[in-house]
């Protein structure tokens, strides 16, 4: 390749709409949102002054903090590892050959690109109390006697955001596996099976092993998006019953906006940020580890 | 396209700087949606009038339509825009306009408690000249003096309305010897003894949303109690709150199951699909059964909210008020479009829009027969003359009652959720109503105090 | 030679059994999604009947009508159009030009401008939400289509250069250096070989890009309040949430046409979204 000096000037010209960009959308807002955080300011007035590190002692005594931070973890541990089976699954049915293929991944695939809005907006209709067709169903089958209140007590409301929240993001989980499952050498199944293994132990042996990698990366990434995820969690109780599935965007789109503290509501994200930030590092890890082989 | 903000920029003398062009970009690029929602004159205007409401339903839209389309013809320059907001979000919606001070000119259905507060920061313009217009004497005076401080109007209520009713299914209450309740005890009786089977004795909005904070503002009064003293310091904490809690957690067992996170929507399905026997709400259910369930039709009525035996009469109403944000470019423009709208005739298009939800503030407008000239309100005319009769009593946490000072945190109360989510701590947590009552007195002290 | 006959039977009836349970598990899935539609053809009074109807017992188009003429929702589905196209655009043509340059030359900053993307892709959109919304009120963009196209730009760039890049680095040089020995100019190269090969990255990324911004709730619920700059997502949910009653056969009729674009999308370039993922999102 041959260097010149207007080369590197071209690269840095192609770079700069994209590095403006960053800084003025991305570099800029997330250092003032760390400004923000040591200062008392209102909302609508904007108006405010500085108050050192009052914001974050304010959070790490408040019990609705810490319960709250429960609750995401809750959320993100309970739909990821449903998002994980399911995901391994359906990605392992569908990996097979059989009628309507093509069909049958689409459908499979749909929730995940669905609007969360619309998924709400859906699942909330199933969930209904007085017409939905899920309590119809399940005490027209005799699984239960009176309608549940899926969206309105506790732990009920918690499970249904659960289970929506499986339903709209494991397909990238099936995704995912399913680019990864056409990669793996078809001789490693034959010669298994030349040694007489059952399919569950060809699942145990060569399967899973050949998936880890992007199982890892997967794992990552999903609890990362669940852990920051506001419109599903939000659109579906609005963080109720009481505060039973408030998590923390909603407790930072809560504090900032309806009760306009905005320096109290950029403390938690910047918590939030601290948080993520290990999950972070341990996805550079595992990419970086990826890369090497 | 004509963005008429720009203009009125231009004509303040400003220079267009870099966020005058970037505006500008948004403006050209937004153009096309906007031109659906404004009404036709608009292109030819170069003054323009930005209203803001929350109604706009396609009767609703049709009547703005035609009203400020007849202001119009009377004021040539101008053009008068049409903008919506939805009430769950308002606060937030008025924090963004003022913030990036790109205020409406006139604000329509704002409850009172958030008015009060604007008002506290300085946020509106005085209305006195369009209250002497209008003839102060014309208005009811609890809907005039609400807007009321230091002799001056700081906003005007354009219409009201109170879901203080218990809407009741009159077929259900014969069928079972019910008579319409009164109190509490007789509500509680009823719901019990009609829930059976599809349907729910009673249905209240539990959830953590701004009917359950209004309604709880009622319960507590109902009872006797008050939110705030008259000296403003937090009266939560009592024996009358605790009644009422006791009451909404009992009654609570003949609700749907899905009551605690109801809000308004759920609650007026529950009764228009006759799934409930009773329910409160504002007038509405007289035009949703006409037009969702007819089946449905002369088997219900309204009476005023039952309360506590040992308690008093108190309804709650909203006072939808009409205001200019103090950062309006065109203030006296303002206040003659809010004289418009009090014309009779104008009043009573608005009015018809909803039949039965929107009661009339004037006098002589709720007295005239075109008023009571649509099918629907004819209909019920009994049920309307007494929702008209409640609001005349009802009053609103801004001020609780006579001799109340302006609680300018009561905005911040409802907006918070302290009351509903006192409730909610009692049926979905199972607090005791007592420890309830004294947290949310606590909460409700923070409010006060920041 | 019946016993191998039984077993290849065996294994057929066990083939069947596994397809249909694979189609029955497919249905469960998609549930959601036919009774989305079947609601949506339904009277509104047939919504609160019981038993409910699973297919609709009258089938009725009146709900699409009502929300074509009679409600905002042709402004939301405008303004959704014109943002995630924006988007779309804006993303594509700033992050191949990104992505090509952090690939293809040296110069320092560049791994930091790499790690950056990466970052900013992990980053949660309610930590910008509130500077964001301070610097669209100082530029005049809040409740603007153009405010909202930038605001957009902050997920959907990350994303869009961080699958463009490993596309890129997954290009072979040679075609560029030919191309640059037969007399292109570095620019030209870009265009004529490096944008072609880069086709289906850029398919990828842009439907990615489109779908993201499509979809997207809150910032479009905190930026742009106002009925006439308002998007398909929260202009929707501000139908669910009026203070009058609830339509469900209306709001099932709106999830279907929000549905819509995003089915087309997904028909016609399904080839490309499932390689990007496999290219971009995962591998890393």
């Amino acid at each position: 390749m041959r260097l010149k000096t207007s080369d590197s000037l071209i690269g840095v010209a192609f770079i700069t709409p994209a590095a403006t960009l960053f800084l003025l959308l991305v570099a800029y807002p997330l250092f003032q949102s760390i400004l923000i955080s040591f200062s008392a300011i209102n909302t609508m007035t904007l108006k405010g002054h500085y108050v050192g590190l009052a914001n974050y002692l304010d959070i790490l005594q408040d019990q609705e903090f810490w319960r709250t931070l429960v609750n995401t973890l809750i959320w993100t541990a309970g739909s990821l590892v449903l998002q994980v089976l399911l995901g391994v699954g359906f990605a392992l049915l569908l990996h097979r050959a059989f009628p309507g293929r093509a069909l049958a991944r689409s459908l499979v695939l749909f929730p995940y690109l669905l609007s969360t809005a619309v998924a709400v907006l859906v699942w909330r209709w199933l969930f209904n109390d007085l017409y939905g067709i899920l309590n119809y169903g399940l005490v027209h089958i005799g699984l239960i006697e009176r309608p549940i209140a899926w969206l309105s007590r506790m732990p009920e409301a918690m499970i249904s955001v659960i289970l929506v929240g499986a339903w709209k993001f494991f397909p990238f989980v099936v995704i995912a596996l399913l680019a990864r499952l056409q990669t793996i050498p078809l001789q490693l199944y034959e010669a298994a099976r030349i040694d007489g293994a059952s399919a569950v132990a060809r699942f145990w042996d060569i399967t899973l092993p050949q998936l880890s990698g992007v199982l890892a990366v997967v794992v990552l990434l999903r609890s990362i998006w669940d852990f920051k995820e506001f419109d599903l969690v939000y659109l579906m109780t609005g963080g109720g019953p009481g505060i039973g599935t408030q998590t923390l965007p909603i407790l930072v789109y809560r504090e900032a906006f309806p009760q306009l503290h905005l320096g109290k509501g950029a403390a938690i994200a910047v918590v939030m940020l601290l948080v993520m930030l290990v999950f972070m590092l341990l996805y550079l890890r595992q990419s970086a580890r990826g890369d090497e082989r | 396209m004509t963005n008429d903000s720009r203009f009125g920029q231009q004509a303040a003398g400003r220079t267009q700087s870099r966020r005058g062009v970037l505006k500008m970009m948004g403006g050209t690029a937004l153009g096309l949606g906007s031109l659906a929602l404004r009404p036709r004159g608009a292109r030819a205007a170069t003054r323009n009038l930005r209203f803001w409401t929350s109604q706009t339903a396609p009767a609703q839209m049709a009547a703005w339509t035609e009203i400020f389309n007849a202001f119009q013809a009377e004021h040539p320059d101008v053009s008068v825009s049409v903008e919506k907001y939805s009430d769950d979000t308002l606060w937030q919606s008025l924090s963004a306009a003022y913030a990036a001070d790109d205020t409406p000119d006139l604000v329509s259905y704002v409850q009172a408690y958030t008015v009060a507060t604007l008002q506290s920061d300085g946020l509106v313009v005085p209305m006195d000249d369009v209250i002497k217009a209008v003839g102060e004497d014309d208005f009811f005076p609890a809907a005039r003096d609400i807007y009321k401080q230091n002799g001056s109007y700081f906003a005007a209520t354009l219409n009201n309305q109170t879901s203080s009713n218990l809407w009741y299914r009159t077929d259900l209450f014969e069928a079972a010897g019910l008579e319409p309740p009164r109190y509490w005890d007789e509500l509680l009786a009823a719901a019990k003894k009609l829930t059976k089977g599809d349907i729910y004795g009673n249905t209240l909005p539990y959830g953590r949303t701004s009917m359950a904070d209004t309604m709880m503002v009622m319960f507590v009064r109902q009872s006797g109690g008050h939110i705030v003293h008259p000296d403003l310091s937090v009266a939560f904490d009592s024996p009358e709150t605790v009644a009422a809690l006791e009451f909404l957690k009992e009654i609570y067992q003949y609700a749907p199951p899905g009551a605690a996170s109801y809000s308004w929507g759920e609650t007026v399905n529950a009764f228009i699909t006759g799934r409930t026997a009773c329910a409160p709400y504002t007038g509405r259910p007289i035009y949703l059964i006409h037009d969702k369930n007819p089946a449905l039709e002369g088997k219900f009525h309204r009476v005023p909210y039952p309360h506590r035996r040992d308690g008093v009469a108190a309804y709650d109403s909203p006072f939808n008020s009409l205001f200019i944000p103090s950062k309006s470019h065109n203030v006296e423009l303002a206040k003659q479009l809010a004289i418009w709208l009090f014309r009779k005739d104008n009043q009573i298009k608005v009015l018809h829009t909803a039949p039965g939800h929107n009661l009339p503030v004037l006098k002589s407008v709720a007295t005239s027969k075109a008023f009571f000239d649509n099918p629907l309100i004819q209909a019920h005319k009994g049920d309307v003359e007494g929702m008209i009769e409640t609001t005349s009593q009802s009053t609103n946490l801004v001020q609780e009652g006579p001799g109340f000072p302006y609680n300018l945190k009561a905005g911040s109360i409802i907006n918070s959720h302290v009351l509903s989510e006192t409730l909610q701590s009692v049926v979905v947590d199972g607090v005791s109503p007592k420890q309830a009552a004294s947290q949310g007195a606590d909460k409700i002290a923070k409010v006060m105090k920041d | 030679m019946s016993g191998r006959r039984a077993l290849r039977l065996r294994r057929r009836l066990l083939r069947v059994a596994a397809d249909l349970t694979t189609w029955a598990l497919v249905l469960a899935v998609a549930f959601p999604l036919f009774w989305m539609l079947g609601t949506s053809l339904k009277p509104s009074a047939e919504t609160f009947a019981l038993p409910p109807t699973l297919i609709p017992a009258h089938v009725t188009f009146e709900h699409f009508r009502t929300l074509l003429f009679e409600t905002p929702f042709p402004t939301y589905f405008l303004n959704s159009v014109i943002v995630a196209t924006g988007t779309t655009l804006l993303v594509i043509v700033v992050s191949l030009l990104g992505a090509y340059s952090v690939v293809r030359f040296r110069y320092r900053g560049r791994r930091l401008a790499a790690q950056m993307v990466l970052f900013t892709y992990l980053l949660p959109a309610v930590v910008l939400l509130l500077p964001l919304y301070l610097i669209l009120a100082s530029l005049g963009l809040v409740n603007s289509l153009l405010g909202l196209i930038l605001a957009y730009t902050t997920f959907a760039m990350p994303f869009s250069l961080w699958l463009l890049r490993s596309f890129i680095l997954a290009m072979p040089i040679d075609l560029e250096e030919a191309a640059m020995v037969d007399g292109a100019s570095r620019v030209e190269a870009f265009l004529d070989v490096v944008v072609p090969q880069a086709l289906p990255g850029i398919i990828s990324a842009a439907l990615f890009s489109f779908i993201l911004s499509w979809n997207e709730y809150l910032y479009a619920l905190v930026f742009n309040r106002q009925d006439h700059t308002k998007t398909l997502p929260p202009g929707v949910i501000t139908m669910l949430q009026q203070n009058t009653n609830t339509e469900w056969s209306l709001l099932m009729a709106a999830s279907v046409m929000m549905a819509v674009p995003v089915i087309v999308a997904f028909v016609f370039l399904q080839r490309h979204l499932t390689s990007g993922f496999g290219a971009g999102a995962v591998k890393g």
